[in-house]
């Protein structure tokens, strides 16, 4: 075989391929949106813990406590805790888009999938963590 | 001193020949046990020890893992699995309801959701490591089965505060 039967080394690639190798695909775009509906419930929780944990009664009377000279009875919301786990579902999605390019569907889904649980996990020591103090 | 007896140098000649054919005896059972070398008529050139393959084929193992790499993800697969039966018994402090209607519903499955993601997530960081981190990275696996074990435990455990 002559390398004129063989053909050039690099094939002409027609529209459709190249338009498939330029943009990313059906179903990774798919999952990745999926992921999103699940990871913006975890943020809707970490927004509504973020802004009801401060109104909670025990940080109420800080005022109260400075006016009569206790101190000591003062206390202030968690707010690194808080505000982490706002963060939280944020950093894991864009963490798993990152993890997750140019890898097949099921490793896509399986970085997704992991990333839930990571989430899912911390934000309950989180929640822990804010009734415990 | 007494000289020897005249029968003894006799004896030491016997003792002398039964010698020499019981070395010529133990010489022939040595053969057997030999696998002979390239003087042998027999001998046939075989693929080269393993470990002349690479300069880290004294650390590696037929399968490519390292002892150590080995070791290591004995220690985290324990650890995750570990983990898990914290999460499992931690999870009833968290096995919330937010009410009857269809929102508070939804509401409350996703949260479930997120629970039993939490007592799986041990295992599914450890299983999704191995897959998605190649074995030839093997540091890089070790130090993300590190951050794994240290997230994902069951810290409501320790701390005890419950939802």
């Amino acid at each position: 075989m002559t390398a004129r039967e063989t053909g050039p080394v690099t094939q002409p690639v027609g529209p459709a391929v190249a338009a498939r190798r330029r943009g990313p695909r059906v179903g990774v775009v798919v999952v990745v949106a999926l992921a999103a509906v699940f990871f913006a419930y975890d943020l809707y929780e970490a927004i509504t813990n973020l802004v009801l944990v401060p109104q909670d009664v025990r940080y109420q009377n800080n005022e109260f406590f400075d006016e009569v000279g206790v101190d000591g009875l003062a206390a202030s919301p968690p707010w690194a805790a808080l505000v982490a786990n706002v963060l939280l579902p944020v950093v894991a999605w864009v963490g798993a888009v990152v993890v997750a390019r140019r890898r097949p569907l099921w490793q896509v889904v399986l970085a997704f999938v992991a990333a839930l649980a990571l989430v899912g996990s911390v934000s309950l020591t989180i929640t822990a963590y804010v009734l415990s103090i | 001193m007494t000289d020897p007896s005249p029968a003894r140098p006799e004896a030491h000649k016997h003792d002398e020949h039964d010698e020499r054919d019981e070395r010529d005896e133990i010489d022939e059972h040595d053969d057997a046990l030999s696998w002979g070398d390239e003087r042998d008529a027999s001998h046939v050139e075989g693929p080269a020890p393993v470990s002349q393959i690479g300069p880290e084929a004294d650390d590696e193992l037929p399968g490519g893992m390292s002892s150590a790499s080995l070791v290591g993800h004995g220690v985290f697969g324990g650890v995750a699995l570990l983990s898990c039966v914290g999460w499992l018994v931690s999870r009833d402090q968290f096995l919330l309801s937010f009410g009857g209607s269809a929102v508070d519903r939804v509401q409350t499955a996703l949260w479930l959701l997120g629970v039993a993601l939490a007592i799986v997530a041990p295992a599914v960081w450890f299983v999704t490591t191995i897959l998605l981190v190649p074995q030839s990275r093997s540091s890089r696996r070790l130090l993300v089965f590190a951050v794994g074990a240290v997230a994902l435990a069951p810290w409501p455990l320790v701390i005890g505060g419950g939802a």
